[in-house]
């Protein structure tokens, strides 16, 4: 996936008819003229992806939710707004793989309820920031350029003082971003990882560079940026790995527009193990090191996750000792050893993440 | 479908016929000593192919025993030749699936042979459940498979050396790699949860390294614990999944027996039981103590609050707290 020559994953776009006036679908027609457009009542069913399928939904269920934090490990009390499942990125940790029953690209087609229940939910708490992001069941942008989900949300974000936008991806899709009123309150993000793993991987995600050029062109058009390491995966090398990445990210990006950097190593439910190797029988992403945590999910026994993360921590410390670098979902023991605290000393994550958003962006409630 | 009641001639039955034949793999002396004793009491069934040759159908191996009893003739219940073989094949199956316990080797015979005669739906919904097997996503294929087994592969599930999960794991592996794990699984006869464990790691470790699985099963030091005349069972199986778990987590095996170690080298008394978190997960370590009466409580409290400033117990922290 490369930046000039973006093609359409798309060559038919199924339509619930509820939805098919609605300003998403008339984007949809006008910006992929060569899709087979057919509408229904219903989406059906599907127990296996359709290549270049859109379903598009009139969705009745709740766009804000919070992130699924756990007792044990540190939440950084996110909030989502969900308009749409899957991804054909297909990186072989995904755990939409999981999902059986809608394995096809799906948009909620009725935005204007989405909309209007962002709304509702940032007035209801208006002393309160809110850090919202869309990337949690599907990538932000892959789709954005043909649905025009951020010139919704981008202004909708800046004129609310009381809220900041991340759109997290793993394309270079951004070209779209360029002219939007964003008010210096959306962050655009971009997971990044050691070539060896975006290359096995995340073979159809944008390459590094790729990444770091999108994230360039976002800084000069104002956006603050934010990156993941995450999954981070333990393998041969993994130290010369990541280390190449951060340079070419140092060398990339002025740390002053970074908000944050989180890091978290590869996590995964059990029952994804027999999925991934079903749908990706070369990977051997899941033949780490892993112990049953104390949330039920697979992730590295604590030494490694110490390593991968002390190495990253100091790197970047190093580049920016102001930086806002937060481990994502892991335990305060894990903490003390990276960082020599833990959350709580501070706080707790979600307000480490408020006075990034503060000081970096100046945006507070 | 009618079944015409007839003596056959023994020699009139083509012996060397397996249409039908689900074998059990199953100790056939009681069986025999009982043909010996009371005689045939169900007739055999076969099927006259051709008018005086005859396929059997059902009671192989009464049919070895009454052979090794020098009868020349028996009851048989005969399919007429007429009757298509997939309708006597279904009955047959059919029959056999309610007819009694049946082991793993007859089960997957059983759904593999049921395969081309039913929809895979029927199969998942209706003959699997039925059999006893597990009907989840990728069952089918998988019990058609091992269904496929050569007799001697087949034979170790009907012995129940193999458990089912184990075999549904086995299902996808080539037939030199499947014969490896089966004879590992032979010389240990383990527990169906301590089987998956072993044969997932072993071919978690061979992804890992890139390494055929074979290889992993011919490493000397599993091969030695596996033929060794001196461990019994349950010792070669504790050794192998030592062995196992110390290849699949070398990190994480290390640093649980270093710190094992150190715990065992402060020489606790009895009455207490020090255990680091599970898998080193997490920072809850558990002192537990036990005692007699309040005295005695006292006497352990105070034993274990100097425990906690010792240089033993600093050991054990420091070995927990490290990076390697
Ligand atoms: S980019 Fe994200 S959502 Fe898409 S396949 Fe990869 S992990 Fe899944």
């Amino acid at each position: 996936m490369t930046g000039n020559k973006l093609k359409a994953p798309i060559r038919t776009v199924l339509v619930e008819k509820a939805v098919r006036r609605s300003p998403l679908v008339q984007r949809l027609r006008k910006r992929l003229p060569h899709a087979r457009f057919q509408e229904v009542e219903t989406v059906p069913a599907a127990s296996a992806r359709v290549a270049g399928l859109l379903e598009v939904e009139h969705f009745k269920g709740r766009f804000w939710r919070n992130c699924p934090g756990t007792r044990v490990y540190d939440c950084c009390g996110y909030q989502i707004i969900h308009f749409g499942t899957q991804c054909t990125i297909d990186c072989t940790y995904c755990i939409l793989q999981a999902y059986f029953n809608q394995p096809n690209l799906r948009l909620f087609g009725n935005t204007d309820d989405l909309l209007r229940e962002v709304e509702e939910r940032l007035d209801q708490d208006p002393d309160r920031l809110h850090r919202v992001g869309t990337g949690e069941f599907t990538d932000s942008l892959l789709l954005d350029p043909w649905t025009g989900l951020s010139q919704d949300l981008v202004p909708l974000f800046a004129r609310r003082p009381n809220a900041v936008l991340e759109l997290k991806t793993k394309t270079d899709h951004v070209d779209q971003l360029q002219d939007l009123p964003h008010g210096g309150h959306t962050l655009i993000s971009w997971s990044l990882n050691a070539q060896e793993v975006t290359r096995r991987e995340e073979s159809r995600a944008a390459s590094l560079r790729a990444r770091l050029e999108a994230a360039q062109k976002c800084a000069r058009w104002g956006y603050y940026l934010g990156f993941h390491f995450d999954p981070m995966i333990h393998y041969p090398g993994w130290r010369q790995g990541y280390r190449k990445t951060l340079d070419a990210l140092m060398d990339a990006v002025d740390p002053s527009r970074v908000v944050w950097i989180s890091l978290g190593a590869f996590r995964f439910m059990p029952e994804l193990k027999p999925i991934i190797a079903h749908n990706h029988p070369r990977t051997r992403i899941t033949t780490g090191e892993f112990i049953r945590g104390l949330d039920g999910k697979l992730r590295y026994f604590r030494d490694i996750r110490i390593q991968l993360y002390s190495m990253m921590v100091e790197a970047l410390k190093g580049w920016d000792r102001n930086l806002c670098v937060y481990l994502c979902m892991e335990g305060p023991w894990i903490w003390r050893k990276v960082f020599g605290f833990e959350p709580a000393d501070k706080g707790g994550l979600p307000k480490m993440l408020d006075d990034a958003v503060r000081t970096r962006m100046g945006v507070m409630p | 479908m009618e079944l015409e009641l007839k003596r056959v001639p023994l020699e009139d039955v083509d012996l060397e016929d397996a249409t039908f034949s689900l074998p059990g793999f199953r100790d056939d002396a009681a069986l025999f000593q009982s043909l010996k004793a009371a005689g045939l009491i169900q007739p055999l069934v076969a099927w006259e192919r051709s008018p005086g040759r005859f396929t059997l159908v059902d009671g192989f191996r009464r049919m070895e025993g009454l052979r090794q009893a020098g009868i020349a003739t028996a009851p048989f219940l005969v399919h007429p030749a007429e009757t298509p073989q997939e309708r006597i094949l279904k009955r047959r199956l059919e029959d056999k699936i309610f007819s009694g316990p049946l082991n793993l080797a007859e089960k997957v015979q059983i759904a593999a042979r049921y395969a081309p005669l039913a929809s895979e739906e029927e199969l998942r919904r209706r003959i699997l459940p039925a059999l006893g097997l597990s009907s989840k996503e990728g069952a089918v294929w998988r019990w058609i498979q091992v269904g496929g087994w050569p007799p001697h592969h087949l034979e170790l599930l009907g012995r129940e050396v193999v458990s089912e999960k184990a075999a549904f794991l086995l299902a996808s592996w080539k037939e030199r790699e499947r014969h490896a794990a089966l004879q590992l699984l032979d010389a240990l006869r383990c527990s169906a949860s301590i089987q998956v464990e072993i044969l997932e790691r072993i071919q978690e470790v061979a992804v890992r390294d890139q390494c055929p699985l074979q290889e992993v099963f011919q490493r000397e030091e599993l091969a030695a614990v596996a033929s060794s005349h001196k461990l019994n069972r349950r010792e070669k199986t504790a050794h192998v999944r030592d062995l196992v778990a110390r290849w699949r987590y070398p990190r994480l095996y290390r640093k649980t027996q270093t710190i094992r170690e150190k715990i065992e080298a402060a020489r606790l008394p009895r009455t207490v039981a020090l255990s680091p978190p599970p898998h080193l997960e997490g920072d809850r370590w558990e002192l537990r103590l036990t005692f007699t009466n309040l005295l005695d409580l006292d006497a352990q409290i105070s034993w274990a609050r100097d425990f906690g400033r010792s240089s033993q117990m600093q050991a054990i922290w420091k070995a927990f707290e490290s990076v390697d």
